[in-house]
């Protein structure tokens, strides 16, 4: 099944919001999660508080992958921000469903949608 | 009895060896509990009482290999600190010799009478109660009987012509003679055994007293290498077990091999010269120089003691799942002040959370977040844990405390169930989850749910260590019911195209145990649930 799936991960910001929307494509594993978390911590240094991210082009994801994401929703929250994740794959939906955090990660159709639901949060202090 | 008769019975005796040992060991760990552990601990409480023991185990199984494996069985189940046992085994050689020449006990009949009422009694249920000591004493029976059929098996060897022409090779080379003593303990897997056939063709004239007793060194060695051979799916402590056995034996056999040899260059007297001064007989010869063989293995003991650790760490490092199954936080003066002792089963417990993913590993679909030990190992180690932990409650509820902290102790004590529900959970998960292919429908959902069930425990992990409100959000919405969400997977996967019928129970199944491991991770968090509705 692995076999199947492409290597690695890339993760780039795409607008610098807010919010900011960040692509990521290929594979968020156990590989990919330091990588991901990485860019995640520096992405809140730069001030990045309201965070899209969109999952269209990601094939795949696992426990690993969605820490990573857990782990940024636990750097915006305390600073007033928020994350949403966009146009997932049914696969990778219902991974993410699975662990019962649809509400925390705020799942969306699209990036648009998921900008909107963001920009209806209320502003970081 | 033909050499095909003979192969046979040395394979039965293998798989009765195994057997056996398997069934000490399981049954053993079902009677680990804090008290017994008290008891065993009182047995060998100083190096004398446990030379006593080592002495009469010896004496009473008649082989070194049956005690060290036995010994090996107590120190998995944490019956029994390895620095005791070491004492233990060393004693037990000595005890092996006096037996061997002083009163020899059928053991073979005894052995038949331990399997034979142990067995019968197992199928009655009023000895319910005490199945798993009766288990104990059955494998016990089985691992005898593993080695007297091995015994047994080497019969023809000593039967046959070619026997007695290697034995007359044998006077030509003392070195020829101790190898040869080596391969024969392997194969008859008894030293007193040997030493009777030694006897035998020394009163034939075929052997001379010195070749034969250099055989009878070589067993000590041999010794050794059937411990190790025998103990090849050992690890950590039982190991060591097995490794001071060799290193006690070939050490005493070695120094007496050399002093042999330097006798035979004229330097100094050897043992059986000196003995044959005060007109000993051949047998008492032979059997003072085994005796003193095995006398010497507590003797190098004593004098290894202070490197014993550093040596058997080397040769046997702590596997993992051993230091899995010690407690870190729980110890006798722990249970002194009931909040602490809430405090540190917390700490307990969250290391059983902390080692469950590693259940799942043969199911995930992320192959790069397997770890290296293997499930079977791990949920040993978490039982023997859980054991623990839920002994130290059991002590404690002993203990006069105020309500509030009865409270407590109740709530504890229903969390380690839950703990203990838990691991059987996740563990069942894994196991159905793996029997789905690759590639199929089925399957991807399953490692999904694996996947899921991962991230929820590190995240109930992160809350039992640090109690951080964040992981708590996090915690209620993970652990919501997830009745309604199970139920359409398996309401989709009797639509649509999931493999099998097997498959599709096998899913079936997964989803059921999903729902029961969130219930009971919700149980063991405290975390009041987010409800269903609120997560749609």
């Amino acid at each position: 099944m692995q076999s199947t799936r492409p290597v690695g991960l890339s993760l780039c910001t795409s607008t610098s919001g807010p919010p900011c929307v960040v692509a990521l494509s290929g594979t968020l594993d156990a590989h990919s999660q330091v990588e991901a978390e990485r860019f995640f911590q520096s992405l809140v240094a730069t001030g990045a508080t309201r965070v899209v991210l969109d999952c269209s082009q990601l094939d795949f994801i696992s426990s690993a992958g969605i820490r990573a994401f857990i782990l940024l929703i636990k750097l915006v929250r305390p600073i007033g921000g928020a994350v949403s994740i966009c146009a997932a794959k049914p696969h990778v939906r219902q991974m993410l469903e699975f662990t019962g955090l649809q509400t925390l990660l705020a799942l969306s159709d699209s990036v648009e949608q998921g900008c909107a639901a963001l920009a209806q949060e209320r502003s970081p202090n | 009895m033909s050499t095909t008769e003979a192969v046979a019975l040395f394979l039965v005796g293998l798989v009765f060896f195994f057997l056996g040992l398997d069934g000490v060991k399981a049954s053993l760990r079902g009677l680990a509990s804090r008290s017994m552990r008290r008891r065993a601990q009182a047995a060998v409480a100083s190096p004398l009482r446990a030379a006593i023991l080592g002495i009469t185990f010896g004496a009473l199984s008649q082989s070194a290999t049956a005690v060290a494996f036995l010994l090996s069985s107590l120190v998995s189940a944490r019956l029994l600190p390895l620095s005791r046992a070491l004492v233990v085994v060393s004693w037990a050689n000595p005890g092996t010799a006096i037996l061997a020449f002083l009163a020899a006990i059928n053991l073979n009949l005894a052995t038949l009478w331990i399997i034979g009422l142990t067995g019968l009694s197992l199928r009655h249920r009023k000895l319910k109660p005490i199945h798993t000591l009766l288990g104990a004493l059955l494998g016990i029976g089985f691992l005898l009987f593993g080695l007297t059929q091995l015994k047994r098996a080497a019969t023809p060897i000593q039967e046959a012509e070619w026997f007695a022409t290697v034995s007359i090779a044998l006077n030509a080379s003392l070195i020829l003679g101790f190898i040869a003593g080596a391969l024969l303990r392997v194969v008859i897997q008894s030293s007193s055994a040997i030493v009777v056939i030694l006897i035998a063709l020394c009163g034939k004239g075929l052997l001379g007293v010195e070749q034969a007793m250099m055989v009878i060194h070589g067993t000590g060695v041999g010794i050794g290498l059937s411990v190790i051979l025998l103990g090849q799916g050992l690890r950590g402590e039982a190991l060591r077990i097995s490794y001071w056995q060799a290193i006690l034996n070939a050490c005493s056999a070695c120094v007496l091999a050399v002093w042999l040899l330097f006798a035979a260059t004229d330097m100094m007297p050897s043992l059986p010269k000196l003995l044959s001064i005060a007109s000993v007989s051949v047998e008492t010869n032979l059997a003072i120089g085994f005796t003193l063989q095995m006398l010497l293995c507590p003797l190098f003991g004593r004098m290894m003691q202070s490197r014993t650790d550093a040596i058997l760490t080397k040769l046997a490092p702590e596997a993992a799942e051993d230091e899995l199954a010690r407690p870190r936080f729980l110890d006798e003066g722990a249970q002194s002040e009931s909040e602490i002792a809430i405090d540190l089963v917390l700490r307990e417990q969250a290391r059983v959370v902390g080692a469950l993913p590693t259940l799942l590993d043969r199911a995930r679909l992320d192959t790069a977040g397997r770890g290296t030990l293997a499930a079977t190992d791990v949920k040993v180690a978490l039982e023997s844990l859980n054991n623990e932990i839920a002994g130290f409650l059991a002590d404690l509820t002993a203990q006069e405390v105020d309500h509030a902290g009865g409270v407590q102790v109740a709530a504890t004590i229903a969390r380690q169930q839950a703990l203990i529900e838990l691991v059987e959970a996740v563990d069942g998960i894994a196991t159905t989850v793996a029997r789905l292919p690759d590639e199929s429908t089925a399957r991807m959902i399953g490692g999904g749910l694996v996947e899921a069930t991962d991230v929820l425990l590190g995240t109930l992990q992160e809350w039992l260590e640090r109690r951080d409100p964040a992981d708590q959000e996090f915690l209620a919405a993970m652990t919501a019911d997830r009745g309604a969400q199970m139920e359409s997977v398996r309401r989709g996967s009797a639509t649509l195209d999931y493999g099998s019928a097997s498959d599709q129970a096998n899913l079936l199944y997964a989803t059921s145990l999903f729902e029961r491991t969130v219930y009971l991770a919700r149980r063991v968090s405290d975390v009041p649930a987010t409800t269903e509705s609120s997560l749609a």
